[in-house]
Parts: structure tokens; sequence; C-alpha cells
């Protein structure tokens, strides 16, 4: 059974002063104004030439892909302090849209100006190969989810991944509670499952005493023992 | 006092929330059908796959009302296909069912 560790437990020590460094450059080379986006805004259109990299500073964004007879998947979700678009500074052309999930706030910076940065300032570089490391690990995590776990798995690891991504960036400290700004809808675009069937396992989840999710809230409930051992399997070395 | 008639969906919103009601239920008794062990995913997914293939020929023959249509309905069959190959249980079983409610009348 895999070993729990803590984000900062696996990240090699001598990297960390590096990358804090990186993140703190880059952002502060970044637009002053935020960008204000609004639920459903899309701030990277599928298929179109684009030329920015984001900072989230609040709300929360996705990368998605739809296909052309309506089926989405939401592939991975961006949180406060995560830098997203990074794979504008190598291709023209944007696979995926990214949109807002929840009204929003991000910075910029154009693909040019973190070339410059990035070469003569090796932290920054190396922030942007950490933040893409993370978003191919979380890539890993759901292509094992997607490809191999049950539907009861894929929502149990979701549920506990949002939870141990926001305490991980400080901003959650509560373990029993958080703030899930979803739909139903966008979960099963995320878990690969239609809605009902999301809302089947979800008052499954409730009525075992181990999760339940009312206004937009998460709340785990006594039996949350069970919801870890369900995800357990389909989660990486940090929870996620 | 509130105008009943303006209330009342026009044809079209109406015929679609019949499809989807109609949709959204049959999923729900296939979950519960597989959850009673009275139907197996493999029998299901099979059914589906029928279903999507009829489809498939009805387009291919310049059948049904739309192409469009039939390529929509297509991508639904296929997500709930998706979905419901998903389906295998792990939780524990329930170890007591919730008192049934009684449904709601309208007022």
């Amino acid at each position: 059974m895999p070993t729990n560790y803590t984000e900062a437990e696996i990240v090699r020590p001598e990297l960390k002063g590096l990358l804090r460094r990186g993140k703190a450059d880059l952002l502060a080379a970044m637009s002053p104004t935020p960008q204000i986006l609004q639920r459903g805004e899309i701030l990277v259109q599928m298929e179109e030439q684009h030329d920015f990299v984001y900072a989230v500073e609040s709300g929360w964004l996705c990368r998605s892909r739809t296909i052309p007879d309506g089926r989405r998947q939401i592939i991975v979700v961006f949180l406060p302090g995560e830098i997203c678009g990074i794979k504008t500074i190598f291709m023209q052309f944007q696979p995926d849209a990214i949109e807002a999930l929840t009204p929003a706030s991000v910075r910029r910076i154009h693909y040019k100006d973190v070339c410059e940065l990035a070469e003569e300032n090796f932290a920054v570089a190396m922030h942007l190969a950490w933040q893409l490391a993370q978003d191919e690990r979380h890539l890993h995590n759901w292509n094992v989810r997607l490809g191999r776990a049950n539907a009861e798995e894929r929502l149990a690891a979701l549920l506990l991944e949002m939870r141990n991504r926001l305490t991980a960036l400080g901003i959650n400290s509560a373990a029993a509670t958080y703030g899930l700004p979803l739909t139903q809808q966008q979960l099963a675009d995320h878990v690969g499952l239609t809605t009902v069937h999301v809302n089947r396992i979800l008052r499954r989840f409730r009525d075992l005493g181990s999760v339940v999710i009312r206004n937009n809230e998460v709340v785990f409930l006594e039996n949350v023992q069970m919801l870890e051992d369900i995800a357990r399997p389909v989660q990486d070395l940090v929870g996620e | 006092m509130s105008d009943t008639k303006s209330e009342r969906p026009d044809g079209q919103t109406a015929a679609l929330a019949e499809g989807e009601a109609a949709l959204w239920l049959s999923e729900s008794l296939i979950f519960a059908l597989i959850e009673a062990k009275v139907l197996d995913v493999d029998s299901i997914l099979e059914a589906i796959e029928i279903v999507i293939a009829a489809k498939q020929a009805e387009k291919a023959e310049g059948g049904g009302h739309s192409p469009a249509i039939a390529r929509a309905a297509v991508a639904q069959l296929a997500a709930i296909s998706s979905s419901i190959g998903a389906a295998t249980r792990v939780s524990p079983p329930l170890t007591a069912r919730k008192p049934r409610r009684r449904p709601t009348r309208p007022d």
C-alpha cells in the first residue's frame, strides 16, 4: 500500500529555495493589474493562437477539451497560486481551452518575456519546469484513474485530491471541510462519468457516512476512513 | 396569483425536458438494476452498443430526424456507456436502508 508523504517531504531539499525564488521572480514580472474572469469565461480558446502565461490569483480554472460531438473532459484543475498556460511558450496554437470554473482573477506575462526571464534567471526556468512536472503528475494520476479506476475510486480520489492540494497551497487549513465550487456536471466532466452516476455515488458516500457535499462545501463525516480506503489504490505518494 | 399559462413550457422546451427526464431516469434505473444484481454491466454495455450501432446505421442510411441529433444521441450513449463501464462497486454495502420518503405532491 502506498505511503503518504507531504509535498514538502518529496521535493528535493536543495531545490526548495530555488523554486520559491523562481516563483517570486516570475510573479514579480507579471502584469500588475489582474484580469478578472467571470464563471465560465474562456481565457484560452481551444485550437486558437495564444501568447500568454498566467498566474492564478483567486478562483479556480481548468484545462478542458470539448470534442465535436459535445462530450467534454476537464483535464486539469488550476488553483490559486498555480501557473497555467505554460505550453504557450512552446506552441503557437493551443490544443485545449483554459476556462474559469468560478469567478477568478489572473495575472499574465507574454511568452517572449517569460523566455527572456528564464534565460537570465535559472530559478524562473526551474519554477516553470516544476509547474509542468506538477501538471504532469496530476495527469499521470488521472491517466491511471480514468484507465483503471472504477467510478467510486475516481470520485473518492478527486474529493481527497482537492482537499490535499488546497492544504498544500495553504488555502485550506481545516481537514474536515473545504469549498468545492464545482457543479455535478463539472465533477462528472472531470472524472469521466455522467451526472446521474456522480449523483448516485455521492448519495452513496453520504449514506455510508463518509462525505457529503452541501452548498458547494465538501464535509467529511465520521466514516471518512472508508473514502480514504477507496481512493488509496489510485492516489500517488502525496495523496493526490 | 400566478399565471399558470405563462409558466407552461413551449413545445420544444417540453420535448427536450421529456427527453432529458427519460434519459436520466433510464440511466438511474440501470444503476439500480446493476446494484440489485438484476442486470450485469456487460449486458448493459452490449445493449447500449446495439443502440449506438442502430443509430449510426440510421444516420448512414439518411434516415431519422437530423444527422446532428443522431450524432448528439450517439455521444450521449457513448458517455453513458463509458460511465456504466466504471460502475463496479468497492464500497461496503449499506447496513440499513433509510426510510423511504413519501413522494412530494405538487401543490
